[in-house]
């Protein structure tokens, strides 16, 4: 890929002054973790910024400092969601009895949490009868917690897709890698589905558009910012299961789809890329 | 930067003081900033303290692999700010339309003045064009497509004067890098 091209373009200058639009900012935010090259631009851009607005500072009055420590009291910081590198878990989020939806992880840290606090307590106590007492509550909230970890498994099974996807997604090596559309195809969107103990690929198209006869559409796999080839696929939108690369990758930054004459390319027509996504 | 870091992690622990140390080394470039988008230093403050309590709450979702904490914290307040401005005009078209007598009404500057991008230094430096672009783009909150519109132009032309106009900047500011 031409990098001197995309620098240039423009393209990194807008994002940092927050005018692009949703896919440009998605394209920048991947392309810059896989080119080192395009993260440091977009860093020095970043601190052009950043000295700009020193330059411009104000002093703001004095009163302000106190009105906002006061406005943070008690005010909740938002905590992460799970994290989007793990493997995709399939769960239902069970109906809550209040408005609040918490994720299933969060509900096992607090039962987890209530065993540590209840064990603590136990510590503390110097008579067998109390020690007793405390043994029993701890082994019913252990009770309690398996029922919610069993609760969640059950969940989740009961969510299928088809039981291949299933199987695959419950391979703790298994990474899902979401390719959104580029500016080509902003309405593509295609799931990537990579074992990275077995090193083989899936492919789940939800969108792309139906090629001409004299095309075919090419996975690639970015590694260490070169294209490798993972093969061409046919395009079976009725079909609701995972097709199989026929190669496999062992250490993958991105995966990108492009369409090329039938029989696919030796290199991708960066021109044709359809969808584009971080592992 | 080590430091950063250290303040980062002290504040997702929800540490006030760790906090107050933020605030005391970044307000001044935010409030500059913020006070330039809605121009008044009274809604300025507003601001401030609606984007401090929004970095206090979403400091979990500050991802550094994407950038410096200061750009992060930027683009809350400026993207904070660009939002109060735009509530304004709107209730001031508002205003305007259902008010009779238009004469007492404080004209809020709705017009884009390439001058307030300030410091002697710019002023030569960009092209008057440039200066538009910036203007637009970075203190009122237009897409490049918006600016396109706007003015008439081309949206590459839109981008390289953008790029060109960062390119001058970057002349300028390479050394106040330092001092950072």
């Amino acid at each position: 890929m031409d990098l001197g091209i995309y620098i240039s373009s423009g393209v990194l200058e807008n994002y940092v002054l927050g005018s692009v639009s949703d896919q440009e900012r998605r394209e920048v935010e991947c392309l810059s973790s896989i080119y080192p090259e395009i993260k440091e631009e977009l860093i020095r851009l970043q601190q052009t910024m950043e000295g700009f607005a020193m330059a411009n500072a104000l002093e703001p009055p004095p009163g302000l400092k106190a009105s906002i420590l006061e406005a943070i009291d008690g005010v909740e910081q938002e905590t992460g969601r799970e994290d989007e590198n793990k493997e995709l878990k399939v769960i239902h989020r069970a109906p809550e009895a209040t408005g609040r939806s918490i994720p299933a992880y969060w509900r096992t840290a607090a039962a987890a949490s209530i065993i540590l606090l209840i064990g603590a307590i136990f510590l503390w106590q110097s008579t067998i009868g109390e020690l007793n007492n405390t043994r029993t509550q701890l082994s019913d909230l252990t009770n309690s917690k398996q029922n919610l970890e069993n609760r969640i498994a059950e969940l989740e099974s009961e969510n299928e897709e088809s039981e291949y996807l299933n199987t695959l997604l419950a391979d703790n090596a298994t990474k899902r890698v979401a390719m959104p559309g580029t500016d080509n195809s902003p309405e593509s969107f295609v799931s990537v589905f990579w074992n990275t103990e077995s090193e083989e690929v899936f492919l789940k198209v939800t969108d792309l558009p139906v090629p001409t006869e004299d095309k075919q559409y090419q996975l690639w796999a970015i590694v260490e910012g070169q294209p490798q080839d993972m093969g061409v696929f046919e395009l079976d939108l009725a079909s609701e299961s995972l097709q199989a690369m026929p190669y496999k990758v062992k250490n993958a930054d991105a995966f990108a789809i492009t369409l090329e004459p039938k029989g696919g390319s030796e290199s991708p027509t960066l021109s044709a890329m359809y969808v584009l996504g971080n592992a | 930067m080590p430091d950063i870091d250290l303040l980062i992690s002290r504040i997702k622990q929800g540490e006030k003081e760790a906090f107050e140390v933020l605030y005391d080394k970044y307000s001044a470039a935010l409030f500059g900033v913020v006070t330039k988008i809605v121009r008044s230093e009274e809604i300025g403050q507003d601001v401030m303290q609606e984007a401090f309590v929004k970095i206090w709450k979403k400091i979990h979702s500050y991802d550094s692999s994407k950038g410096s904490l200061f750009t992060w914290m930027l683009n809350i307040s400026r993207n904070t700010a660009i939002d109060k401005w735009r509530k304004i005009k709107r209730e001031q078209k508002v205003e305007i339309q259902t008010d009779e007598s238009v004469v007492g009404i404080q004209n809020q500057h709705t017009s884009i003045n390439i001058d307030s991008i300030g410091l002697k230094e710019l002023v030569d430096k960009l092209t008057p064009e440039q200066k538009l672009v910036v203007e637009y783009i970075y203190f009122n909150g237009y897409t490049q497509q918006e600016v396109s519109d706007e003015l008439g132009i081309p949206l590459g032309t839109v981008k390289s004067r953008v790029r060109k106009a960062v390119i001058e900047l970057r002349k300028v500011f390479i050394k106040l890098l330092l001092w950072i």
